[in-house]
């Protein structure tokens, strides 16, 4: 299914100009492939390095591996591709640092990661998904929380936001653009805690 | 950074996914210029780490903004959706919606992921109070939005809906038998039958003019209507009301695609209620007395200028500033300054 969309003109007011989709195929290969394995890797980083406060640029310095090496050749089973790349991230550091690991660095597959998912209901899956990160909504800040809902689950615009929060255009902004990072985090983290559920 | 040895980043994660996030929030949220879009492929093409910054967040949103799609309609959405009832109506539309093409790509992957480039999220347009805005579509169909108008809208090939969450919009839409277009405000819809018509959404409930082709409007009470060229409907949760306009009437109607509105035989309260939509500055009719008197003009929507000097040369009206308001009284205003000179001890 392709979107239909052209561009945008103004007159005046403000514009979404920013309505792109891109074109780039590695990115949107990235996009597809890459973003939804996030839970599977910090799965496999939090299990293999010992600081936690490592993990969240180890995952970023996974990504920058995945991404560079795509743009050469897309790597043909990208979740089997991710784990080999955070394996080999994790074992050049110890090289590097003289640093002792934890346990031995587990190979994905004695990890229990399987390499090929099977094939499941998408649309059960997705509930579930939605179910996990309303429960994870749930936890943070109320105002948090609005901001979130108002602009990623309604789709609200900014001075809208901002009325119905009562704050200012620019502490609106700053609840979307912190309710952004938020949202990628429990995404990912509400799915993790499932896979180690299982 | 703290973790020795890891190679090419200068910056903290923190900082450049923060960095993302801005330019994400702006980008989505209003206010994105050229310039910004200019900064954004700088700031991409300095690092990869950017760019997966940027790549990461972008598509995790796109993916809650599908799931939060399939949230059901109803007082199970617990969040901001219930003071928004034109939200409900979109989730009945959700449909579950993946090709055999895309279901056989996401059973390589083990949390299953909803390809953002494949399914869209809705997208959002909107305008403030005195915007205006036209978006062109691939498939040839034309929106422009009028003042303090919000969107949202799904254009794919398999459906093309748009809801109107707020204010007034003007459509030409290119006819497609096998993907209608549906606009939809609260818990009334018109499906056009290859059209060009607009749509405001008022206190009332949804008003529908059409210009050319033919449309069927679909109400809250299910009441089908079909329309023709020059009908003009007013559909309530209980009611449609289709009176004939003539090509004229219509005309003027639209004027604000030009940036003008056009009164004839308009009463001044009916005025000063349609410049309001355009304005910050608010028109306060002051004197109920004044309120139906009647105006012929063609005034530029953010012109007060010319409106004030209407009022108060033609009109013989008073005008006062007060505030953010201007309000509008019966003269003669020389002795009513006069007087408040005087109490003023002036």
């Amino acid at each position: 299914m392709s979107e239909i969309w052209a561009s945008g003109r103004s007159v005046g007011g403000q514009d979404r100009k920013g309505i792109v989709v891109t074109g780039d195929a590695v990115s949107a290969w990235f996009v597809r492939e890459i973003v939804p394995l996030e839970a599977i890797l910090m799965h496999y980083l939090r299990h293999n390095w010992r600081n936690a406060s490592d993990i969240p640029d180890l995952r970023q310095e996974v990504y920058v591996r995945v991404l560079q090496a795509a743009r050469e050749r897309i790597p043909e089973n990208p979740r089997r591709f991710v784990l080999a790349c955070a394996r080999n991230l994790l074992i050049d550091l110890v090289r590097r640092e003289q640093v002792v690991p934890m346990v031995t660095i587990a190979d994905f597959e004695a990890f229990g990661i399987a390499a090929d998912a099977p094939q499941q209901d998408q649309s059960v899956i997705e509930q579930e998904e939605l179910r996990r990160l309303e429960a994870s909504l749930d936890k943070l800040p109320a105002r948090t929380r609005q901001a979130i809902a108002l602009a990623y689950f309604d789709g609200l615009s900014r001075t809208e936001i901002a009325r119905r929060m009562g704050v200012t255009h620019q502490t609106a902004s700053e609840f979307i653009a912190n309710g952004a990072l938020i949202l990628a985090d429990i995404l990912h983290e509400a799915a993790a805690d499932k896979s180690a559920k299982s | 950074m703290t973790t020795p040895g890891l190679a090419t980043s200068t910056q903290s994660h923190d900082a450049i996914a923060r960095r993302a996030a801005d330019f994400l929030e702006r980008r989505r949220f209003g206010g994105w210029s050229d310039t910004d879009q200019i900064a954004l492929d700088a700031w991409l093409a300095e690092s990869d780490f950017h760019q997966v910054a940027w790549l990461r967040l972008e598509g995790s949103i796109a993916h809650v903004e599908k799931l939060a799609a399939l949230r059901p309609s109803g007082p199970k959405s617990n969040r901001a959706a219930r003071d928004s009832d034109g939200k409900r109506n979109y989730r009945r539309f959700v449909l579950p919606l993946l090709a055999a093409a895309s279901i056989a790509l996401f059973a390589a992957l083990g949390i299953p992921f909803v390809n953002s480039l494949l399914q869209p999220p809705d997208r959002s347009f909107s305008t403030d109070i005195g915007g205006r805005s036209t978006v062109r579509f691939a498939d040839g169909t034309e929106i422009e939005l009028n003042t303090d108008t919000a969107m949202r809208f799904r254009m794919t090939t398999a459906e093309r809906t748009v809801w109107l969450e707020k204010g007034e919009a003007w459509f030409r839409v290119a006819h497609n038998a096998a993907n209608p277009f549906t606009v939809v405000i609260g818990r009334h819809r018109v499906t056009d039958l290859g059209t060009e018509f607009f749509v405001r959404r008022g206190s009332e409930g949804m008003e529908v003019a059409l210009l050319n082709g033919r449309a069927m409007l679909n109400t809250e009470g299910a009441l089908t209507t079909l329309l023709a060229p020059g009908d003009d409907a007013l559909a309530t949760p209980v009611s449609v009301s289709v009176t004939r306009k003539t090509p004229k009437e219509l005309a003027d109607a639209l004027a604000w695609r030009r940036g003008v509105l056009v009164f004839r035989n308009t009463k001044l309260s009916d005025v000063v209620r349609e410049f309001n939509r355009y304005n910050q500055t608010r028109l306060v009719i002051a004197d109920p007395s004044i309120a139906d008197v009647k105006i012929y003009a063609e005034l530029k929507t953010d012109d007060f200028g010319a409106f004030l000097n209407l009022a108060q040369t033609v009109l013989n009206l008073c005008v006062d500033h007060e505030g953010n308001d201007i309000l509008i009284s019966r003269g003669p205003r020389d002795e009513t300054k006069r007087a408040a000179r005087t109490k003023h001890g002036l």
